[in-house]
C-alpha cells in the first residue's frame, strides 16, 4: 500500500509539472488548437486500432484480451491515448468553463465557480490518467 | 451489470455522448483539414449525417448492451 502511495504521489507530481509546462508552452491559441486536434486524431487512431483487433479476431476470451493489452505496442499506444485524453479533456473543459462560467452569467460568483470547476476537472483528469497508467504498466 | 437497468441506462447515456462527440469532432476535422462542409448546404448535409450515424450507433449500442 505504501509503495502504491509513493508511486501514485510521484506520478501525480510528474503530471502536475507536465500540466504546468504544457500550459506555459501552449499559451498561444493556435498551439492549443493544434494540440487539441492532434490529440483527437491520436485517440481516433487508437479506436481504429481497437476495432481492428476486435473485428480481426474470431473469438475473444479473457486470456486473449489480456495478452493483447500486455503487448508492448498496445501499452505504448494506450499510454499515448491516455495522455492525449488528458490533454484533450483539459482544454475541452476549459472551453466549456470559459463559455458558461462568466461574470455575465454568474456575476461575482463566476470566479469561485470557475476556479472550483477547474480544480475539480484537474483532479478527475489526474486521477483517471495516473490510475490508468498504473494499471497499464 | 446484466440485471442492473440503472447501470445500463447510465452506460447508454455516456456512450451516446461519446459517440456524438467523436462523430462531430470528425466532422470538424474534415472541415478544417479538407474543407468539407464549409458551405451552408454541405455543412447541413454533414450535420444530418452525423446525427443519423450517431442515432444508428447509439441504437446499436443500446440493443447490444440490453
Amino acid at each position: 500500500m505504501d509503495c502504491f502511495c509513493i508511486e501514485f504521489y510521484s506520478l501525480f507530481v510528474v503530471f502536475n509539472l507536465y500540466l504546468v509546462m504544457s500550459v506555459k508552452f501552449f499559451e498561444s491559441g493556435t498551439n492549443e488548437f493544434i494540440i487539441v486536434r492532434a490529440c483527437a486524431m491520436l485517440m481516433f487512431l487508437y479506436i481504429i486500432y481497437l476495432i481492428y483487433f476486435i473485428v480481426s479476431t474470431p473469438s475473444i476470451d479473457y486470456s486473449l484480451w489480456k495478452t493483447f493489452f500486455e503487448g508492448f505496442v498496445t501499452r505504448i499506444f494506450s499510454s499515448l491515448f491516455l495522455i492525449s485524453f488528458a490533454v484533450h479533456t483539459w482544454f475541452g473543459t476549459w472551453a466549456i468553463g470559459s463559455d458558461y462560467f462568466t461574470p455575465a452569467r454568474l456575476g461575482d460568483l463566476s470566479k469561485i465557480v470557475y476556479s472550483s470547476y477547474r480544480i475539480f476537472c484537474f483532479l478527475v483528469i489526474s486521477v483517471v490518467l495516473i490510475w490508468s497508467l498504473l494499471i497499464i504498466w | 451489470m446484466e440485471n442492473n437497468v440503472l447501470l445500463k441506462l447510465m452506460a447508454v447515456f455516456i456512450a451516446v455522448g461519446f459517440i456524438y462527440h467523436i462523430l462531430a469532432g470528425l466532422k470538424k476535422i474534415l472541415g478544417e483539414v479538407f474543407g468539407f462542409g464549409e458551405t451552408l448546404k454541405s455543412g447541413q448535409a454533414l450535420s444530418w449525417i452525423v446525427f443519423a450515424l450517431s442515432f444508428i450507433l447509439s441504437l446499436w449500442f443500446l440493443i447490444y448492451i440490453w
